[in-house]
This record gives structure tokens, C-alpha cells and sequence, in this order.
């Protein structure tokens, strides 16, 4: 049996053997972990060969750095789109009833917590703060 | 016996022509001023693999590490302290970032030993490919000649493995690093309470992630994941002296079945919810904030 760790770095590299080749290909039909590694790990060739066949034009690079920030853009409305919405429709609330206590107030508070505590916690960078770098500071730090 | 004597001393003189080796490697790097792009790819046994494209700009110990992707962060390190860089400025970091280069140096410079050396092409410049073990890991390392800059380093440690992987580098004059330095604005009052403790929680957490609301003028954290029993935590944060109290907050998860917990740090207010026991969540909390 193959040690996907191992063949995954191998085989991204293109230095697996044909035969092992097509093992890692059959493999990675079953195992959702060296898939995910694969597409990361090509969509960061496919970064770094943008960024070294244009690294002569600024333009480009301009170009190159901005799709990459409209990505992360898009990525985050769709984050950020739910518990907004919660917002708006907790803030109307509050405006439109004249009835609001202080109880509803902490019920609301108290629901988005709920919600992420049955909820399955986010398995990349994903956050709607400006306190996302404490996360970020996770990501970008080494240690073993 | 004369056989062991000469194998002996073959052995003693190899380890000191080794360790000489390594003592080079490690000057080298302190003075070392270069420019680079590299790929780290972290990976560890039961969770996810993170990728990074990291610009580096580096003046020994000293740099700057520009994250490209997959999310945009910068960071730096100068004189043994970590700063986040917001545009032109850097404020003291909460925490130590790491950056496994280093280490790598650090920790060959104290003990190790070279298992093998061989002289290899990297990218297509003649390289030593070096074999390291120390007590925490095994480092397999391409070494640039005659620069001795690293341009490839593999860290297989306990846990899992950190590939960094230069496509691009190159040594710059110190002018420039020190210009570049210039720009910014260092500033070194120390992080907010708030910061603080939040890191404590993000750092403890797996698949964290913070969110920031505020309803009229009551602004509140939350941060959200998993501890390393898999079990699922939500802390809310806030400054205390607000119009919000902890108790009544408090109240609302219990009375709907969850295990809550308020505590205060200095002016930092907490409530942190879970579905664990009581017990369970006072154990974790006295970990986190030890
Ligand atoms: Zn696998």
C-alpha cells in the first residue's frame, strides 16, 4: 500500500514512476486528502508560473495580484453575506419595534453563537474581523 | 584494534570537517542579504495541508515575509521580534511567528550530525544536498554554492513534514534591504489585552475563526473551533465597561441547554459556550489561560 504523504509530494513533482503513476492516480480517487493537496499544490504552480513569466511587466503583475484579491473578495461576500444578513435583520428589528427589551437584545446576540456551536467549524482561513490576522498569524507561522 | 583506531579516527576527522560545514552554512546566514520567492507546504498527520507563496527580504535573522497566497498577510521579524505589517506600518505581533528556516538554522547550530553530502544541480545551480538530523527532526537541505544561500529545505519532524522550496532568490546589497526597512513606520508600543487573549484563544483552537459584530454601540468578538478534543468551543470577547453584561449573556445559553462560562482578564470580558461539561470547559480554560 502506498503512504499517500510520501507519493502526493512525488507525484505533484512529476517523480513517480509510470507504474506508481497510475497507483497515485486510482488512489487519489479514494482519498479526499491527497486530492485537496494536489489542487492546492497546482493552483500554486499555476501562481508561481503567472508570476515568473510576467514578472517583466508590472501591469501584468498588477493584473495578476488583483484577480487574486477578487478571488479572496468573492470568497468572503459569500462568508461575510450570512451573519450580515443576520445583522440587518436583527438591526431592523430593533428599529422597527418599539417593544425591545434588553432580553431580546441578548437572545439575538446569543443566536449567532448558537448557530456556529452547531455548526462544523470552517476548515480554512475564514474569518469576517479585522482581527482576522490573529488567524492569519496561525497560517503563516512554522513550528514543530 | 589498529583497524578500530584508523576507522576511529576517520570517523573524528570526518565529524570535524562536518561540523566545520555547518558552522560555515550557519555564518553564512547571519550575514547573507537576499532577495526570494519561495512555496511552504506544512503538512501534518490529521489535518489539513497548508500551502503558502511567501516574498521574502531578508538581512540575516532579519526580514520581511510578504504572503501572496493563498491570503495575503505580511509580517516581519527584526531583531528577534515579530511585527505585522499594516501598509507602512508594523505593530508589535501578539505572537512569535516562526519561520522554519530559521530554525532549521538554530537548531543544527546547537547539535547534529550530517548523515550524507552529496553535490547535486538545484534549479540549475551546483548545489550541496545535505542530510541533517538533530534531536527534533531530520532536515534535508539543497545548499546553493558557492553563495551557501538555502534554496531548498525538507524538516521531517514527529508530527509531519515542512517543505520550503525557493523558485526564485538572489543576494541584494544591504542598501536596499535597509531602504526598504526605512519605509516603514516601526511601532513598538506592546498589543492591546484584547489582543492578547484573543490570540490565546485562536492559537488553542483548530479551524478558528473570528468574527466581529457590533449592535448599537455594544462591539463584540466571536470567536469560533475546535479544541483539540474536537469539540467544538464559541467565545464571545469584549472590552468590559460596556453596556453589556456577562451574567445576563450567560444566562441566555444555559437557559437553552448549553454549558456557559464568564470570566474576566484585566479589562477583557469572556463567555465562552460549548456542549461539553462544565468541567470539562473549566479544564480547557485553565489551560488556555495558565
Ligand atoms: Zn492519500
Amino acid at each position: 500500500m502506498m503512504e499517500c504523504e510520501d507519493y502526493r509530494e512525488k507525484f505533484v513533482h512529476e517523480e513517480l514512476t509510470e507504474k506508481e503513476q497510475s497507483e497515485f492516480k486510482e488512489h487519489l480517487k479514494n482519498c479526499a486528502e491527497c486530492r485537496a493537496f494536489v489542487k492546492n499544490y497546482n493552483q500554486m504552480r499555476e501562481f508561481i508560473k503567472l508570476r515568473t513569466e510576467f514578472r517583466a511587466s508590472n501591469i501584468l503583475k498588477n493584473k495578476i495580484v488583483s484577480r487574486v484579491k477578487f478571488k479572496n473578495a468573492t470568497k468572503r461576500i459569500f462568508r461575510v453575506a450570512l451573519p450580515t444578513a443576520a445583522l440587518i435583520v436583527l438591526g431592523t428589528f430593533y428599529t422597527m419595534s418599539s417593544f425591545s427589551t434588553k432580553d431580546v437584545m441578548y437572545e439575538k446576540v446569543a443566536l449567532s453563537g448558537i448557530k456556529m456551536l452547531n455548526s462544523n467549524p470552517a476548515t480554512e482561513v475564514n474569518s469576517q474581523s479585522n482581527l482576522d490576522y490573529l488567524v492569519k498569524i496561525k497560517y503563516a507561522s512554522d513550528q514543530f | 584494534m589498529k583497524k578500530l583506531f584508523s576507522l576511529s579516527v576517520l570517523l573524528l576527522l570526518a565529524s570535524v570537517a562536518f561540523s566545520s560545514l555547518i558552522k560555515d552554512i550557519v555564518s553564512s546566514y547571519a550575514s547573507q542579504v537576499i532577495e526570494g520567492h519561495r512555496i511552504v507546504v506544512e503538512q501534518e498527520k490529521g489535518s489539513t495541508t497548508k500551502i503558502r507563496y511567501e516574498n521574502i527580504l531578508r538581512n540575516g535573522y532579519n526580514e520581511i515575509v510578504k504572503i501572496v497566497a493563498p491570503q495575503q498577510f505580511e509580517w516581519s521579524s527584526i531583531g528577534e521580534k515579530t511585527y505585522i505589517v499594516f501598509g507602512n506600518k508594523m505593530r508589535l505581533s501578539p505572537a512569535t511567528i516562526v519561520d522554519a528556516e530559521q530554525t532549521f538554522i538554530k537548531d543544527v547550530s546547537k547539535a547534529s550530525t550530517i548523515v550524507s553530502t552529496s553535490t547535486t544541480y538545484y534549479h540549475g545551480v551546483k548545489s550541496l544536498k545535505l542530510v541533517i538530523k538533530s534531536r527534533n527532526a531530520t532536515y534535508t537541505a539543497m545548499i546553493l554554492e558557492p553563495s551557501l544561500i538555502i534554496g531548498y529545505l525538507k524538516i521531517d519532524h514527529k508530527k509531519g513534514s515542512i517543505t520550503i522550496d525557493y523558485d526564485w532568490i538572489k543576494a541584494i546589497p544591504l542598501s536596499y534591504f535597509n531602504a526598504v526597512i526605512e519605509k516603514f513606520k516601526i511601532i513598538k508600543k506592546p498589543p492591546s489585552s484584547m489582543e492578547i487573549y484573543l490570540w490565546k484563544l485562536v492559537s488553542k483552537l483548530d479551524n478558528v475563526s473570528i468574527t466581529s459584530i457590533s449592535i448599537r454601540d455594544i462591539s463584540v468578538v466571536i470567536v469560533s473551533g475546535k479544541t483539540n478534543l474536537n469539540k467544538i468551543i464559541v467565545a464571545y470577547v469584549f472590552q468590559s465597561g460596556q453596556d453589556i453584561s456577562t451574567s445576563d449573556l450567560t444566562a441566555q445559553f444555559k437557559s437553552k441547554g448549553f454549558t456557559a462560562l464568564s470570566i474576566k482578564k484585566d479589562d477583557v470580558e469572556m463567555v465562552l459556550i460549548t456542549k461539553m461539561k462544565l468541567d470539562q470547559l473549566r479544564e480547557w480554560i485553565n489551560e488556555v489561560f495558565k
